[in-house]
């Protein structure tokens, strides 16, 4: 018969409304807190209350006028039809401004000027939206973890939309807003500037990507898997050690040779996640000022190799295998 | 393209300092991962190993709320009580097998616990965290389910009744239920050898149900149970011991309160069950080994 696997709770208790830490302004609390069973399912039964200050709602409001931006051009560039803007969702785009216009503000409004006064609300919004997670940080008594992860996340944003078209001197270096002609940018990207694989910082991104993944995954599933010895109970654990963390370090030791701590472990995942966009917006940056072809820099520094014929072109690679040739 | 010095190229730059950059967080990341279970001990000799040494952290401090005093990890603290454990070999690593006559009660391999602190667990208040549910029920209540569990008979892994739920223990921060309070003698004392129908109101017949005591409530971890349907009615299962090892479960000191190091015992003695509790459990990881 099936163990307890802790994937959902079952039999769940409903208490009075927790108001947590007691704090000095919270005065600005919205959404009386009620109780969900189906919130109580998968995590804590209780919604609300949520705090909202004035960098909250700035914020709100500013994401509100840029998200109506994009999505108004994406629905005059269909002349305004419903039905076409559904259909063709994934495809519409607001377009980042056109080379010539370099670094203007503001360039004519269906040229690029849309997209820079939406660029600069969501960008508005984000940063608003991260002093806010600063302030309540500080107001609960945290340390800044949180936010200095998520600055390393506005980092690579700001690289893409803000730091890098600035220092090749033109917006259209941007990424449009939307959601298939943004990937036909990285694409692009790549492709231009020789292939983006071979760049060392790229390639640093997607092994802290994929080892993010992978970390959580395994964190995850540890603590679930010790739940039953009360390992979920994590700063407890921390401060003296009991049977759960001792079991949950013993499984990795035994299953790769070496192990974390409770608190370690979450340090590994706090690094490998923030050093994902921290390199990763390296990489986007000297590609492009410092690096034009990552090919021919991999031959240089002796990792792509020079002669091509190593990869021979064989009847069957030039031909589309399913018809489209 | 983007030489600085000779052959030097801005990327390989940065790379090269990314590289010794990343090579001291990974020194960093293994010296904070060995502030529990370290420095390394020799299974054969006992002696500490030395090499530990170049990744011990320095020591850091927990301040505890309530009046708990610090806490500093590392420790270097060895648990002192004795381990009922022979190895079958002499190499280390080497599996151990259980000296007791009855490994469940020892605390050892799949049953073990760790020494915490004889106190109970705290909110941010410095209220006891995990009370049972009768000393809270004017603001907490069970639900999610049609029937509380409450009253609810425990069944163990060989279909067995273990006893009759008394009570669930909350835990009032995390607000979800930590424990299962049982009597393991109820289902005796409600099912009577005469047959007479459960909980007849007495003339005499029945024996009096006793006081409740720690003697006759254990706790059940939440998290070892399912809510299974039983025939027409609803039951709690407990894969991980039999009916009869309910009553065995360690106590509570009090009926009100569970401290950390109780609490850690009773989870170390379900985890027990999962390789002891019944012969083929422990004959099935050992018969095709033939280390005997």
């Amino acid at each position: 018969m099936a163990e307890y696997q802790n994937v959902f709770t079952r039999v769940q208790v409903f208490g009075p409304a927790d108001h947590g830490i007691p704090v000095a302004d919270a005065e600005n609390r919205a959404i009386k807190p009620f109780n969900s069973v189906l919130l109580g399912r998968i995590g804590n039964a209780q919604f609300g209350p949520i705090y909202l200050g004035y960098l909250g709602i700035l914020s709100i409001v500013c994401f509100a006028i840029g998200f109506s931006i994009i999505g108004l051009n994406m629905l005059a560039s269909v002349d305004w039809n419903l039905v076409t803007f559904v259909r063709e969702f994934f495809w519409l785009q607001l377009a980042a401004p056109l080379p010539q216009h370099g670094l203007k503000i503001l360039p004519p409004l269906d040229e690029g000027g849309w997209w820079l006064l939406a660029g600069f609300f969501i960008t508005a919004s984000i940063l608003l939206w991260w002093v806010r997670m600063y302030r309540r940080a500080i107001a609960l008594g945290l340390g800044l973890h949180v936010c200095y992860a998520f600055a390393s996340a506005i980092w690579l944003y700001l690289v893409l939309g803000f730091i890098r078209p600035i220092l090749m001197g033109r917006w259209s270096e941007a990424v449009p807003f939307g959601i298939f002609p943004h990937l036909d940018w990285t694409n692009n990207f790549s492709i231009i500037y020789g292939n983006l694989f071979w760049n060392p910082f790229h390639g640093l991104s997607i092994a802290f990507l994929y080892g993010s993944a992978v970390l959580f995954a395994m964190h995850g599933a540890t603590i679930l898997a010790v739940s039953r010895y009360g390992g979920e109970r994590e700063l407890e654990q921390m401060s003296d050690r009991g049977t759960a963390a001792e079991r949950a370090g013993l499984f990795w030791r035994w299953v790769m040779g070496f192990n974390a701590s409770y608190e370690s472990i979450h340090r590994w995942a706090w690094w490998f996640a923030v050093l994902t966009t921290l390199t990763g917006g390296i990489g986007i940056l000297i590609t492009g000022p410092v690096v034009t072809n990552w090919t021919v820099w991999g031959q240089e520094a002796g990792i792509v190799p020079t002669d091509f014929s190593i990869w021979p072109i064989t009847p069957q690679s030039t031909v589309s295998s399913w018809g489209a040739d | 393209m983007g030489e600085i010095v000779g052959e030097v190229d801005t990327t390989s730059l940065l790379l090269y300092a990314f590289w010794l950059f990343f090579f001291y967080l990974v020194y960093y990341l293994q010296k904070e991962s060995r502030r529990e279970g370290y420095p390394l001990e020799s299974d054969e000799t006992g002696k500490l190993d030395a090499s530990s040494a170049v990744f011990m952290p320095d020591p850091k401090t927990y301040k505890m709320p309530h009046g708990h005093g610090d806490v500093t990890v590392p420790n270097y603290k060895r648990e002192e009580r004795e381990i009922k454990l022979k190895p079958l070999r002499v190499w280390s690593g080497a599996p151990k097998e259980p000296t007791g006559s009855n490994p469940m009660l020892d605390g050892v391999g799949p049953g073990a616990y760790a020494e915490r602190a004889d106190v109970p667990d705290l909110t941010a208040e410095g209220e006891v965290k995990i009370v049972p549910l009768r000393t809270i029920s004017e603001e907490f209540k069970i639900v999610g389910t049609a029937i509380s569990p409450i009253g609810m008979r425990i069944m163990g892994c060989d279909g067995e009744v273990g006893g009759i739920i008394t009570d669930v223990w909350v835990d009032t921060a995390e607000r979800m239920i930590r424990f299962y309070e049982v009597d393991p003698y109820g289902e005796e004392l409600t099912a009577p050898a005469n047959g007479s129908a459960a909980g007849e109101e007495g003339e005499g017949n029945a024996p009096a149900a006793p006081a409740p005591s720690p003697k006759n409530r254990v706790l059940v971890p939440a998290n070892f149970t399912t809510l299974h349907r039983w025939r027409f009615s609803r039951r709690i299962y407990v894969g991980a011991i039999t009916g009869p090892q309910f009553k065995d479960v360690p106590r509570t000191k009090t009926l009100d309160q569970v401290t950390l190091l109780e609490e850690d015992k009773i989870y170390g003695y379900f985890g027990a069950g999962t390789f002891y509790a019944t012969p083929q459990r422990r004959a099935s990881k050992f018969a095709l080994m033939q280390y005997q």
